[in-house]
């Protein structure tokens, strides 16, 4: 296979901890730990701390009494998103096909670059350079999604590894850890004697499923390096965005929504809205000493104006406890709609079914994915047997 | 360029209605219906009509059922077939 036509994984394993760490000075040579905001479980860990043990989704009361001397931070999962959010637009300068997995890593297609550069080496250093050096990138490239992965894991900081073609040899001796099952499976794999993805790899599938399911098939399709999944690139959509920060910190109700009126107002008269619509709406506030606050609007109808999207956030912040005073805020209109206004149809049956199509795709803003809807059709009415006349099908409008 | 949602498009997205539904049925010494256990205690039935259909024979599991149109001991009609190769009983609306 050509170097170029392969998949590429930069690592940036515990991006959380380390970003925290390029924030404070202090935090340098001390171990940190990331806590959920909706638990009491570890989010993430630094290097020091995961190497003692400590682990994502781990009780936070273990994971204290392994490394008593860790920072402990409160997991600000907006500014994650954001900073790994240009780490992904950073890398879309080198490669348009790239796909984030969470934090720890972010794919990349290198199909075709081959005409930008002038050889793999530039290619491999110019991917690893886009990521910040405190992150510790490393770089993995193979024919597939997950043996590229296993190529990063095995890398140092700031080396590329490229994967040989004989996959199943390549992973014999990799650990199950590397597996993107859940814990329980892992352990349960291990309870079997199967420490590695060569052990799995010489058992049937069968046997595997029999075991663990849709997952046993997984497991034994990747221990065999049968992954030819390519990266999937990110939707773009388009994103309105207005940001304003407070003089001083403020609770104050009227003041935080005279703000959020002027934010809508400067959002609403820049001419990539001019006539259009927008679904959702999200609020996002720093907070004075504590994580950043932010929440997400679903409109009923889409809102074409300050007036009408102003009605359901002031419902919200009358009604919910803020959890400290607000340094700044930033309102990001998303959803935005092709159509000019709301157009219907002379026609009954078209109203209708433009209707639907308006109701499917507002839950799915809501409910970010496809609803769960369902139509009944006909498929072999005249048949005999009663079960082949009708079908439920998925509703795509 | 429209993202690939990923989902997987084939038979597993359509999903059959009317499936059978498992009953409990009391027979004569020629095999014909004469009671049936609804909501847990058996009540009479009547055949009011019976019909066969064979089908679906390339099929690994061909169709062969006798349906039974009954009239259960409250007035309700009912319609159950007898699986000729399982040997067992279900329910399900015919019409």
């Amino acid at each position: 296979m050509s170097r170029f036509n392969r998949v590429a994984c930069l690592l940036t394993d515990h991006f959380p901890a380390l970003f925290e760490r390029s924030l404070d000075r202090a935090l340098t040579h001390r171990p940190i730990i990331i806590t959920s905001p909706l638990s009491k479980e570890v989010f993430d860990s630094s290097p020091e701390a995961a190497q003692r043990g400590v682990y994502p989704g781990m009780p936070l009361q273990q994971a204290i009494s392994i490394c008593q001397e860790a920072a402990l931070l409160e997991a600000d999962i907006p500014k994650y998103q954001a900073a790994k959010g240009e780490l992904l637009q950073d890398l879309e300068r080198i490669s348009p096909i790239v796909e984030g997995d969470g934090f720890e890593c972010a794919y990349l297609d290198l199909k075709g670059l081959d005409y930008l550069y002038d050889s793999y080496e530039a290619l491999t250093d110019e991917i690893i350079g886009a990521a910040p050096e405190y992150l510790t990138p490393a770089l993995g490239t193979a024919g597939g999604k997950f043996p590229a992965y296993v190529a990063a894991k095995l890398a140092r900081p700031g080396q590329t590894v490229t994967a040989p073609d004989d996959l199943k040899a390549y992973l014999k001796e990799v650990s199950i850890d590397l597996l993107p099952v859940d814990r329980n499976i892992k352990a349960r794999l291990r309870d079997f004697g199967l420490d590695t993805l060569g052990a799995v790899a010489n058992l049937p599938v069968g046997a595997l499923m029999v075991q663990f399911g849709v997952h046993g098939r997984l497991i034994w399709q990747l221990s065999n390096g049968m992954d030819s999944r390519r990266p999937v690139a990110r939707l773009h959509e388009d994103v309105l965005e207005e940001h304003l920060s407070f003089p001083t910190p403020t609770v104050t109700l009227s003041t935080i929504l005279y703000a959020v009126e002027v934010l809508l107002g400067l959002a609403f008269s820049r001419p990539q809205l001019h006539s259009r619509y927008s679904r959702t709406a999200t609020l996002k506030a720093g907070i004075f000493r504590g994580p950043a606050w932010q929440r997400r609007i679903t409109f009923k109808e889409p809102a074409g104006s300050k007036e009408r999207a102003l009605l359901p956030i002031r419902y919200l912040l009358e009604r919910i406890q803020l959890p400290g005073p607000l340094e700044d805020l930033t309102v990001t209109l998303t959803g935005l709609t092709g159509e000019a206004g709301l157009q219907t149809s002379l026609f009954y049956d078209v109203r209708k079914r433009e209707q639907l199509r308006e109701t499917v795709r507002q839950l799915e803003a809501s409910m970010g994915k496809h609803p769960p809807i369902y139509q009944i059709r006909e498929v072999e009415q005249w048949s005999r047997i009663p079960e082949r006349r009708l079908a439920l099908i998925e509703l795509s409008p | 360029m429209v993202k690939d949602t990923g989902a997987q498009a084939g038979a597993d997205r359509i999903k059959s209605l009317n499936q059978p539904i498992r009953v409990s049925i009391g027979v004569d010494n020629l095999g014909t219906p004469t009671s049936v256990i609804l909501e847990q205690r058996p009540i009479a039935a009547a055949v009011a009509d019976a019909w066969r259909i064979d089908d679906e024979w390339w099929r690994p599991v061909p169709i062969s059922r006798c349906y039974y149109s009954l009239i259960v001991g409250d007035g309700r009609k009912l319609t159950v077939f007898h699986d000729l190769l399982s040997g067992l009983w279900y329910r399900q609306n015919y019409d």
